[in-house]
């Protein structure tokens, strides 16, 4: 247990004194996760709210496919972002294997899904009692879109807030689509992977720490949005 | 002149059906829709409010037949003003903003929905709260006069009211049953629904009874229902 208790004392002492390796390695996670999300953003919220405002044929199979999408594990999505980015892949061309993008491109496959069904549940509730007294009032369909945005959007946040935890906590698209390459790639999670199975714990216990923080900071930040909702 | 006709009209819901023969709303009337809970009243009104299509029939506003197309029919509706039986108020706006959010739809001027929004306030009594952020912490009865002000302050020709005095105090429903009077005294037609309020029942010019999906009798004023 010794070695437990020298890797938490040596975890704190990272985390107080700024060390770089460490503070780069939570700068990358923090970037990675944040641009993931606003791409999710920008193509969950529109689908989610289209969903929740229209009626066709075929909805309803939308709705299972991205329920399904769901629980996809980011191992799966690792493993068909490597085949499209490699280099015999339809896109190996662009080199974006073991870089950034690929992270990005393979989080954000992950989380469209989440942002979208959350945005839709979340609208189709508000919007059940909002549509109609905004189109009695003689506004128009995409008047309705954005006066249902503004009615939701506490829930619009919470969705991006959980797309964002969803992203930084993972670890199966970031390995294989980033590499873990130092400086580069390099997430809190991969990080955390590597030192262990090297046997070195300050710096995997003091990322764990950050991650649990940002988790914790997260799991408040939603229910304060939930109860406002 | 005719506000509004509607013919030959079939509209289900489930397992009802609103059948609508023949019905006339008088240009510059007070058209009361009066009946019994799940007699139609509330789907009737969406209908004339064009909130709904019929499956079947007809509806003429104002001499012009309703549009099935969504663009010309958003045209047609922004000629009416329609008050939901459920006072549903935006709580991300300000009692202001909410009062102002169909003017501001319509494209009016910022100035032009001031002095709007102002008149209605003052009408209604409202000024007191108009300059509250949200609409949280309204009253009942303050809560249906904004939403009452936020259809009273469209430029319609047309305004459709579900139940205006549902679940309000006295005093609002003085106020809201006076400002109907004066949408009339303007030559403005009002179709309402109501469950037999005096206050209501009185400024009816003619009107209908509804009862399971039918018209069961039309009444004008003087007759006794």
């Amino acid at each position: 247990m010794q070695f437990l208790f020298d890797g938490i004392s040596e975890a704190f002492l990272l985390l107080v004194s700024g060390d770089r390796e460490f503070l780069r390695i939570v700068a990358t996670s923090v970037e990675l996760a944040l641009v993931s999300t606003m791409l999710a953003g920008i193509g969950g919220v529109p689908l989610g709210l289209f969903l929740a405002v229209s009626s066709f044929r075929g909805k309803a199979v939308i709705e299972r496919m991205l329920e399904t999408l769901l629980a996809l594990p980011t191992v799966l999505i690792g493993l068909l972002g490597y085949a499209f980015l490699s280099r015999q892949g339809p896109l190996g061309g662009f080199s974006l294997l073991y870089t950034k993008s690929a992270v990005i491109i393979g989080q954000t496959a992950l989380i469209v899904p989440l942002i979208a069904t959350m945005t839709h549940s979340s609208l189709r509730m508000v919007g059940a009692r909002y549509r109609r007294a905004m189109a009695a009032l003689g506004a128009d369909d995409l008047q309705v879109m954005t006066g249902l945005l503004r009615e939701g959007k506490e829930a619009l946040a919470a969705a991006l807030l959980a797309g964002f935890g969803r992203v930084f906590s993972e670890v199966g698209i970031a390995m294989m689509l980033g590499g873990n390459i130092a400086g580069e790639t390099r997430t809190i999670t991969t990080a955390i992977a590597l030192e262990t199975a090297r046997g070195e714990f300050a710096l995997g216990i003091a990322l764990g720490i950050v991650l649990l923080l940002v988790s914790l900071l997260l799991a408040l930040s939603a229910s304060f949005l939930r109860r406002r909702a | 002149m005719t506000a509004l006709l509607l013919r030959q009209i079939v509209r289900r819901c489930g397992s009802f059906t609103l059948i609508i023969p023949h019905l006339e709303v008088p240009r510059g009337a007070i058209f009361g829709i009066m009946g019994p809970n799940g007699a139609g009243k509330t789907t009737l009104l969406s209908l004339m409010g064009l909130l709904d299509l019929p499956e079947e029939g007809e509806m003429t506003l104002f001499g012009e037949k309703v549009s099935a197309n969504k663009k010309k029919r958003l045209v047609q509706r922004r000629r009416i003003g329609f008050l939901t039986q459920e006072t549903v108020l935006f709580p991300s706006r300000s009692v202001e903003e909410n009062i102002a959010y169909g003017l501001q739809v319509r494209n009016f001027s910022s100035d032009e929905i001031r002095n709007a929004v102002g008149s209605v306030a003052e009408m209604l009594h409202l000024s007191p709260v108009m300059k509250k952020r949200t609409v949280e912490g309204l009253s009942g009865g303050e809560a249906r006069r904004v939403a009452f002000a936020r259809v009273m302050v469209l430029p319609a020709d047309l305004y459709l009211l579900d139940e205006p005095l549902a679940g309000v105090d006295r005093e609002s429903g003085d106020l809201i049953a006076a400002a109907v009077a004066s949408l009339s005294s303007a030559g403005k037609t009002v179709g309402i629904v109501s469950h037999g309020e005096d206050r209501i029942v009185t400024l009816f010019t003619n009107g209908i009874v509804l009862e399971g999906g039918a018209i069961r009798e039309q009444f004008s004023k003087g007759e006794t229902l």
